[in-house]
């Protein structure tokens, strides 16, 4: 199921979706991309939120766009001249959406001929899908192989996660595996949010991992620089993580302890915590 | 024929430009017009257009008097004349001609009231002004030039159809990406993303394949 380095026709297509917007679709898809390439594959990375495009801000590439998907798929402009190549990882590109269009401007066959098209140059395709289910989320999901669902510890977040989780099964997706974003351990201790094991219970499906909540990552996105690089980001760490399993190496879920702080070390030793 | 191009015939999405030589006798200007116009007579017939003499300083009955004729001749239906500022000298305004060859008019500006969003685009054959700004993702595309009463952070291209003379001016240059005739440039990385530095009115323009981005001064604009 997994790929190797090199064999283009063993090359994977992977939608990164959710259903409920915000809770971390482009920071995954930016994170996992550049991670694929830090460990030497060709990866590209497709913005499909046209009309909203993020993908390209998070990546700091904003300035370099001049042809979008739109462009190529309209014939505009060849695949290779709306390929952005990224100013620190040789072997990471970006296929940037439109901004002044809408999703209707696309259709799921011309997102599959896309994703063949590009299969034949990189080892993945991470497509960032757009929040909901309508036309957008069709066409991001067309071309796929396989499919990241990204969902925070919220009853609202998870419900539409679950509804995503139908929808691919029902477009022949099936098997699609979790990030549970933005978990606060602290908060799971005291009760006031759903730990990993009842959102897994409730979805079932694969956990890809765990990624907790991290002031990294909104300085990250600012500066348009993928936490997966920062050593020192617990959140980019949650992320390698995830980038291992995607190329099918077994590796334990963070441990996030670490992340109470000093006191609550204290109030453990003490016995107070829990 | 004394000079064939001495009336010139062109079509613009505004309808047809009559290029008049300044050089001529007007009397030998109306023949060689008559001579054209009948040349041309089942091309013109039962249309309607609007008509722009262009070229030459004509008094209101000699503007008459040439469209008499080619009312006449042609059975041509003038919905509306209209023409270039008549206080410009067109005969003296070479560089305005040498553009009109190149079918575009910096001549005709569009002026828009209002913020420029991202997502949003505005596009214009001729010039445009924005009073207002725009913000990163918004775009505009000018044949002629562009010039921003506000802050500059989103995508301009001036001169889109090949006009290498064109510029960019803003109150405040923070542009994501300047284009002017077939030139991309786009701003230096890791810029920080709430920056407020750059205050002063710049304005862009293309010499020898480069962009320059200066303050306004006197100097350049004579230059430009």
């Amino acid at each position: 199921m997994f790929c190797q380095q090199g064999g283009n026709n063993m090359s994977q297509v992977i939608v990164v979706t959710s259903g409920k917007g915000g809770v971390g679709k482009t920071t995954t898809t930016a994170n996992i991309g550049t991670g694929l390439a830090l460990k030497g594959y060709k990866v590209v990375l497709l913005d499909a939120d046209i009309g909203l495009r993020n993908l390209d801000v998070v990546m700091g590439l904003e300035n370099r766009i001049v042809y979008d998907l739109i462009d190529v798929l309209e014939g505009h402009c060849r695949v290779k001249q709306a390929l952005i190549k990224d100013k620190r990882y040789s072997g990471l590109f970006l296929l940037p959406a439109a901004q002044t269009r809408d999703k209707n401007a696309v259709n799921p066959e011309q997102m599959q001929k896309l994703c063949d098209q590009l299969r034949e140059e990189f080892d993945y395709i991470i497509i960032d899908c757009p929040a909901g289910i309508e036309q957008g989320f069709k066409n991001a999901i067309a071309g796929a192989d396989r499919a990241i669902v990204v969902t925070t510890p919220e009853v609202s977040a998870v419900r539409d996660a679950d509804r995503i989780i139908g929808l691919l099964e029902a477009s022949e997706l099936r098997n699609p595996t979790l990030i549970l974003n933005r978990i606060r351990m602290n908060m799971v201790k005291r009760g006031d949010m759903m730990a990993m094991e009842d959102v897994v219970e409730i979805l079932a499906v694969d956990l890809l991992g765990v990624v907790p909540d991290d002031e990294n990552i909104v300085i990250s996105t600012n500066r348009g620089e993928p936490a997966v690089t920062n050593p020192d980001s617990l959140a980019g760490h949650a992320f390698r993580n995830v980038v291992e399993r995607i190329l099918g190496n077994d590796v334990p879920l963070l441990d996030l302890d670490i992340s109470e702080g000093f006191m609550g070390k204290i109030k453990k030793i003490f016995g107070i915590g829990n | 024929m004394i000079n064939d191009n001495s009336v010139i015939f062109k079509g613009s999405k505004d309808g047809l430009i009559i290029l008049l030589s300044p050089d001529i006798d007007f009397n030998n200007l109306k023949t060689i017009l008559e001579k054209k116009v009948e040349d041309a007579k089942d091309f013109f017939k039962d249309a309607k257009t609007s008509i722009m003499f262009k070229g030459r300083d004509l008094t209101e009955e000699e503007e008459y008097q040439l469209l008499q004729i080619i009312t006449d001749k042609a059975q041509l239906n003038v919905s509306y004349i209209y023409d270039e500022k008549s206080s410009m000298e067109p005969s003296k305004s070479m560089p305005a001609d040498k553009f009109n060859d190149g079918r575009i008019q910096i001549d005709q500006t569009k002026y828009y009231k209002g913020t420029i969003r991202s997502g949003q685009c505005l596009e214009f054959d001729g010039s445009i002004v924005v009073i207002g700004d725009v913000n990163p993702g918004g775009e505009i595309y000018a044949g002629g030039n562009i010039i921003i009463l506000g802050s500059l952070k989103g995508i301009v291209h001036a001169g889109c159809k090949g006009y290498d003379k064109a510029f960019v001016a803003a109150l405040a240059m923070n542009p994501m990406q300047l284009r002017i005739c077939n030139i991309i440039t786009r701003s230096p990385d890791n810029q920080a993303y709430n920056t407020h530095s750059k205050t002063f009115p710049q304005i862009a323009y293309l010499y020898e394949g480069n962009v320059y981005i200066e303050p306004i001064d006197y100097k350049l604009l004579d230059n430009l």
